[in-house]
């Protein structure tokens, strides 16, 4: 995981909501975080510019769509300014940062009622061998492209479980599933997704 | 992962995906920057009807003090001032009170030059009491002696009321009055005061206050026995208009109201001010005495005191529990009042006279004690803060807390926390 380096070297002079100008070029990432706090917002611009292209993918690897993915960036920037408060500097800020981002995600597929969907489960259960070669094959676009068509449900568990690295017990506490099911679906995930990749060449 | 072991396939899917960045459209600022934008507009007016809401409930404490203060000293059939005096000198029953002088020539010289100042001031030897036409028979006390000597020569005390015919000083209800009874009102200065030019900067200021309206009621032994001397008349004032207390007291729980605000330093750290009025009440079987020209005129009766406050309170908080639900905290700190009132109404058949007296100088007074806030929503919050208060001796006038000077509080409000 990246974290921020101590100075931020950002050339951003923004007017905030209060008509005063901050220079963020020279604030260390607990400053812009102070100042965000109080609302700055040309540290909460910052803020922005440093987390918002990796929290991007994030949010369409979650939910399958540019377009929707856009709709839980901006949302889970509100909820990132609003909790701002309750990070308490313990641990990396990115971290604590994409936990917001994919709760945001949850929530939103939740709300969709997506996570109920199962369609293809299956068609996943033909499991096929793992195949490293096959996927460095691919380029991440294609990779993505690839992780947005499974279907809402094994898309979610494959992400928090391979990409987040969250434990079978979080992902049921998280989805509201037992263990069990988490465990089924990333393994029909896994398959579905090897499958795919076996077949896109 | 518990009891699964990644893949070569699950870690090359993790390198590749986790580590992804892409291009976010600059649109995206502008939407997040306008909803901040919006939130931050509503969050302002919230604070605008927040703040609105304390003074409500601030000045709805205040009035329901006023409210409580009129409403127990409205008496149902008032007798004007001049009246009284009329009618304490012609009931039959009465004696005109004689002169200084007269008593002086009518008495022993020896015996009436150990008349002290106080016994003058006293229905005593030298004063007629106004008898149960007026006061009560079973207070009546005809032909009193002093019990106390004064230190002064008797000469003074006799040559004083010639020299200082009829000094009155700081009687403002002169012998009874039925008007209605002259309120000062707390003054509800605004502690809230928000002008728009320093709106914005204050906005982010007041999400660390708490507003208070808290109503409180101090117990403890509400009796009191023994007798309750008047504090020493003005200097060079020998025979002076005044109330002395005889036999037990009786004393109304203390109330208190008040609003204040309370500034968040930290979760656990805040500090506390506002204003508060207090209400000291007590009843007591007492003379009162007046002087009416070279005439003094005594009343045995029940008399009604009533002593309000103004106050300054500046207390220190240290949450020790700071939950969604409930606050838990210890407090100290002091509080500074001054008297905005201190009168005196005294029963009597042909109508209740009432007297004031000023109060000079400041009572200070340090208390801690143990809070509980029950949060209920996110801004709102009940609390109950029960406590122990100790009151410096300030040469204020008899009451409660001159009688317990330590005393234990119980303070309940509501707090907007902002």
């Amino acid at each position: 995981m990246q974290h921020f380096g101590d100075k931020t070297h950002l050339n951003t002079r923004v007017k905030t909501q209060n008509q005063t100008s901050t220079d963020v070029t020279t604030l260390t990432e607990q400053q812009m975080i102070t100042l965000s706090k109080k609302g700055d917002r040309a540290a909460q611009k910052a803020l922005f510019d440093s987390l918002s292209t990796k929290m991007f993918p994030l949010c369409i690897r979650y939910m399958g769509s540019r377009e929707a993915a856009e709709d839980v960036l901006q949302e889970g920037f509100i909820a990132l300014f609003s909790k701002l408060d309750s990070y308490s500097g313990e641990g990396s800020f990115e971290g604590w940062a994409r936990k917001v981002f994919v709760n945001t995600a949850l929530m939103t597929l939740r709300k969709n009622d997506v996570m109920k969907q199962s369609e293809d489960i299956e068609s996943a259960r033909s499991l096929s061998g793992s195949d490293v070669s096959a996927l460095q094959s691919i380029s991440y676009k294609e990779l993505m492209g690839m992780v947005a068509e499974l279907p809402p449900g094994f898309r979610t568990v494959l992400n928090l479980a391979l990409v987040e690295g969250y434990s079978h017990k979080e992902i049921s506490t998280m989805l509201g599933i037992s263990e069990a099911t988490s465990r089924s679906q990333l393994q029909r995930a896994r398959v579905m997704l090897q499958n795919r990749i076996k077949n896109y060449k | 992962m518990q009891n699964d072991k990644y893949t070569d396939f699950d870690l090359e899917l993790k390198r590749m995906l986790g580590g992804a960045e892409e291009e976010v459209p600059s649109r995206l600022w502008d939407a997040v920057c306008s909803e901040l934008d919006r939130r931050d507009r509503r969050k302002v007016v919230a604070l605008r009807w927040r703040r609105a809401a304390a003074c409500v409930a601030a000045a709805a404490a205040v009035l329901a003090g006023i409210f409580i203060f009129t409403g127990r000293e409205s008496t149902p059939e008032p007798v004007r001032t001049a009246d009284v005096v009329e009618d304490a000198v012609e009931v039959p029953q009465t004696e005109t009170v004689p002169t200084i002088e007269e008593q002086i020539a009518a008495s022993a010289g020896a015996a009436l030059a150990s008349v002290p100042e106080e016994a003058v001031q006293r229905p005593a030897a030298a004063v007629t009491t106004i008898p149960s036409a007026v006061a009560p028979a079973d207070t009546f006390v005809p032909e009193e002696v002093p019990e106390e000597v004064s230190e002064e020569p008797a000469g003074e005390a006799v040559e004083a009321p010639a020299e200082e015919p009829a000094v009155v000083p700081e009687v403002t209800g002169e012998p009874v009055t039925g008007r209605a009874p002259v309120f000062v009102p707390v003054n509800p200065a605004d502690p809230f005061a928000w002008t728009e030019e320093d709106e914005e900067r204050a906005a982010a200021f007041l999400e660390r206050l708490s507003y208070t309206v808290s109503g409180n009621a101090m117990t403890n032994d509400f009796s009191g026995t023994g007798i309750r001397q008047m504090r020493a008349p003005a200097s060079g004032v020998k025979v002076r208009t005044g109330i002395e207390e005889k036999g037990t007291s009786s004393y109304a729980i203390p109330l208190t109201f008040g609003a204040g605000v309370r500034f968040n330093f930290s979760d656990r750290w805040s500090v506390g001010t506002g204003v508060n009025w207090s209400l000291l009440s007590s009843t007591f079987n007492g003379t009162y005495t007046s002087v009416e020209s070279d005439k003094i005129h005594s009343i045995n009766s029940e008399i009604v005191h009533d002593i309000q406050y103004v106050g300054i309170p500046l207390n220190v908080y240290f949450n020790v529990l700071n939950n969604r639900n409930l606050r838990f905290y210890l407090w100290g700190g002091g509080s500074a009042e001054r008297a905005i009132s201190n009168r005196y109404r005294i029963k009597s058949d042909a109508g209740d006279i009432f007297y004031k007296e000023e109060v000079s100088g400041i009572q200070t007074s340090v208390a801690g004690g143990l809070g509980l806030e029950f949060l209920i929503g996110k801004h709102f919050g009940l609390y109950l803060d029960p406590s122990a208060r100790y009151f410096f001796d300030c040469g204020q006038p008899s009451s409660i807390r001159t009688k317990h000077p330590f005393m234990l509080n119980y303070e309940v409000g509501v707090r907007f926390n902002l």
